[in-house]
């Protein structure tokens, strides 16, 4: 397996089909550290735009200089070899076997210490091993013997409903991971509007046009994954950011595990948030939100204002605009985001200790970019700065000590706390739901009133807080009078506290303070 | 929007916010990336969620205009985070791709949707893009620029790939936004009050003046 990963990476003429089988997976399993390190060296020369990092990637990025990289990796790679060290021991005292192909048959039960080797980072080639382990992919695997395969199979023979919105985003995965596009080979005729031949569908993709190379082995298997989960979990289908899951997963573990961890990912850590109307995105959204106002009291002032400019206590319905960068962290699991080593020690968390990872690391983002955000005038700065910020978290070690490190103020987010704030926003948004609707139609309302004809026209959400003020005002249009009926009926369902709330101004310190936090 | 006037000198600074909406892979990204940084990938990864960039442009030697962008993702299922983007905007760019006749549809969908929610000021362009693949294209260029034109759309038809009318694209933009209205942000946001929200929804009189 080393051997032909060594032809895969560094034979100018490598060819995809070179590997027999599609089911092991892309790193190499070795023994010993001497031969990780042998096999972290033998990339590409360093410092040139086109190094490539141990999973293939370009170690450059427009935040990150390959010297930049090369830099931090030099101690890391120490570190990584000492923490190898730690686990072989750590999986000889439990007693526990390995495999001929050097990886441990089985993982230790989850404990203080385990946690903390967790943390403290996998050895890259067992990795997948692991993440399936805590994961309980074995389970999974076990009740459904052959069921992975019958789904591709039937997925190639009659494709699903998404396959289209598939195929234009294979090409867009990891396209400057070497695994995902061999940029060894000079595309043939780029530039030239020739269609690929034999492409299943015409898709709107470019790329595919592009593409004269042939396609990898792995976007190969990323395509059969993703056909199968959407013909398995139909009310997921297929959702942007989950080709660069089953990517990220695909480098790590052959691919019938890799589609068992989409289905434990999409159904057991984030629920929801992949499905057609995004609502599990939305609800951690708000979770995240009322943890940030909690522990991040400088940020939220910046961040938790609505378009209008009010800090509001429904941000659970209501989500501050952030949430449009936010909401695409969890959905791709930070892929994109942070780093990919970064990445990959976040998501060795993530599968031990579950969904609460995902939200103690975006309140570090937010920690670390704090004093920045509290810096800027323009509240349209801040999403550029939270934008860029975790894009240089490089120092994976450091991040993960920052997010786990006593006292940063967000140390009591467990997951049963994660838990049941997601059961209390999700409660609240199916409860003023009947209000968001309910300004959707006055906003059309208002699209239909010409401005000029109504004096004291104001918008819809300006008629909320006034119709909280003073219980409605002077009819005008039958429509109107219903619209504001629906609205009164939900408001009721809101706190006193969230009615203060619409009305603190954005340096409020009230609002950030215990005492109007939702009861959760 | 804000407007800012340098009270010594007779320099214009403007900010708008601009939103990009279209179906997936019709170039929102790949535009928005030659717009900014004059680069262009073959391989682009799909946008998640959405991506925030801004870009600032002379409009003449007096008037610099700072663009805010919101690129946004084209697949179905993000369609329902749209109006947190474009209730504030003051600009949105409708993409389609010339070589995908279906891409069109949704672009109208998306101007139609614009025209009942957005701001009823908000200057919408409809880009046909790809404009280097004229071989394969699907959508006739007076067929969309009928459609433009009765619909009240700037229309451009544009390639990300060699930059064809890309700056064209966002100049016309520039020269329709209304200059002499409103004015900084910054001074009035801290009392809450958002002159960058859409004329409509604004309180009367706060920006109806527009004097171009
Ligand atoms: N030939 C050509 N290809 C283009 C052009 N613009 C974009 N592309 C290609 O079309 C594909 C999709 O481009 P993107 O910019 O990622 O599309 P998008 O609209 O942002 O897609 P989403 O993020 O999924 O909504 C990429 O492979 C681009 O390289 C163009 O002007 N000409
Ligand atoms: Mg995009």
């Amino acid at each position: 397996m080393q051997q032909q990963f060594f032809l895969e990476r560094n034979h100018p003429t490598f060819q995809p089909g070179s590997f027999a089988s599609v089911n092991r997976p892309l790193l190499p399993h070795t023994a010993s550290a001497v031969s990780i390190s042998h096999f972290i060296n033998n990339g590409n020369s360093n410092g040139s735009a086109n190094a490539r990092d141990m999973y293939g990637f370009r170690k450059q990025s427009q935040y990150i200089t390959a010297s930049e990289y090369d830099k931090w990796f030099a101690s890391y790679e120490k570190y990584m070899h000492r923490r190898r060290r730690k686990w072989e021991a750590l999986i000889r005292d439990s007693g526990i076997e390995f495999g001929e192909d050097g990886v441990p048959l089985a993982f230790p039960r989850k404990s203080k210490l385990v946690k903390r080797y967790v943390r403290k980072g996998i050895p890259v080639d067992w990795r997948g091993a692991a993440w399936f382990w805590y994961a309980k992919g074995p389970e999974y695997l076990k009740k459904n013997p052959g069921l992975y395969e019958r789904l591709w199979t039937r997925g190639m023979s009659s494709p699903p409903v998404d396959s289209e919105l598939i195929e234009r985003d294979l090409h867009r995965t990891f396209p400057d991971n070497i695994h995902f596009r061999n940029t060894d080979q000079p595309p043939v005729n780029s530039g030239s509007p020739a269609t690929t031949p034999g492409s299943t569908k015409s898709s709107g993709s470019n790329s595919r046009r592009n593409s004269a190379a042939p396609e990898t082995r792995i976007v190969q298997s990323l395509r059969r994954v993703l056909y199968a989960f959407s013909l398995y979990v139909p009310k997921t289908g297929y959702c942007q950011s989950l080709n660069f899951l089953a990517g990220l997963l695909l480098l790590f573990m052959e691919e019938e595990k890799a589609f068992w961890m989409l289905v434990i990912i999409t159904q057991k850590y984030l629920p929801g948030v992949h499905e057609i109307n995004l609502e599990g995105a939305n609800i951690d959204q708000g979770v995240l939100m009322m943890c940030v106002r909690e522990s991040l009291p400088i940020v939220w002032n910046k961040i938790g204002a609505g378009i209008d400019g009010y800090l509001r206590d429904d941000m659970v319905v209501r989500l501050p605009p952030i949430t449009l960068c936010t909401a695409a962290w969890f959905m791709s699991g930070f892929i994109g985001v942070l780093p990919i080593e970064t990445v990959v020690r976040v998501w060795d968390c993530f599968f031990y200790e579950d969904s609460k990872v995902f939200f103690r690391i975006a309140l570090t983002i937010f920690k670390l970019s704090e004093r920045q955000i509290e810096s800027v005038r323009d509240p349209m700065e801040t999403f550029q700065i939270v934008q860029t910020t975790p894009k240089q978290l490089l120092d994976a070690s450091s991040v993960i000590q920052s997010c786990f490190r006593r006292h940063n103020g967000f140390g009591h987010i467990s997951q049963e706390e994660i838990d049941n704030r997601r059961r209390f926003v999700a409660d609240r948004r199916r409860h003023v739901g009947v209000m968001t609707s309910s300004d959707i139609l006055a906003d059309e309302l208002d699209s239909q009133l010409p401005s000029s004809s109504l004096p004291g026209h104001t918008s819809g959400r300006q008629k909320r807080f006034a119709g909280i003020a003073s219980s409605g005002f002077e009819s005008r249009k039958a429509a109107e009078d219903r619209i504001q009926m629906l609205r009164m009926g939900s408001m009721n369902m809101l706190s006193l506290n969230a009615r203060n709330d619409y009305f603190s101004p954005p340096s409020s310190s009230r609002s950030v303070s215990g005492a109007s936090s939702p009861a959760v | 929007m804000a407007v800012a006037r340098d009270s010594t000198s007779s320099t214009r600074f403007a900010q708008f916010k601009l939103v990009l909406l279209g179906e997936s892979a019709v170039g929102k990204s790949s535009l928005v990336l030659r717009f900014v940084k004059d680069q262009f990938d073959d391989y682009r990864e799909s946008t998640i969620g959405a991506a925030f960039l801004t870009q600032t442009i002379a409009l003449d030697e007096s008037t610099t205009i700072k663009f805010e962008i919101w690129d946004t993702a084209g697949q179905e299922r993000y369609k329902s985070l749209a109006p947190m983007y474009y209730r504030n905007a003051n600009c949105a760019v409708v993409v389609y791709d010339i070589t995908q006749a279906a891409s069109l549809d949704k672009a109208k969908s998306w101007v139609k949707e614009l025209q009942r929610q957005a701001n009823e000021n908000i200057i919408i362009a409809l880009a046909g893009n790809k404009l280097d693949l004229d071989g394969k294209r699907q959508v006739e260029t007076a067929a969309a620029e009928a459609y433009a034109s009765e619909s009240g759309l700037l229309f451009f038809e544009t390639s990300a790939k060699s930059g064809e009318n890309v700056t064209e694209l966002f100049t016309a933009i520039a020269k329709r936004l209304p200059l002499e209205t409103a004015s900084s942000r910054q001074r009035t946001a801290p009392k809450g009050v958002d002159l960058s929200r859409p004329n409509r929804r604004a309180p009367a009189a706060s920006n109806n003046g527009c004097t171009c």
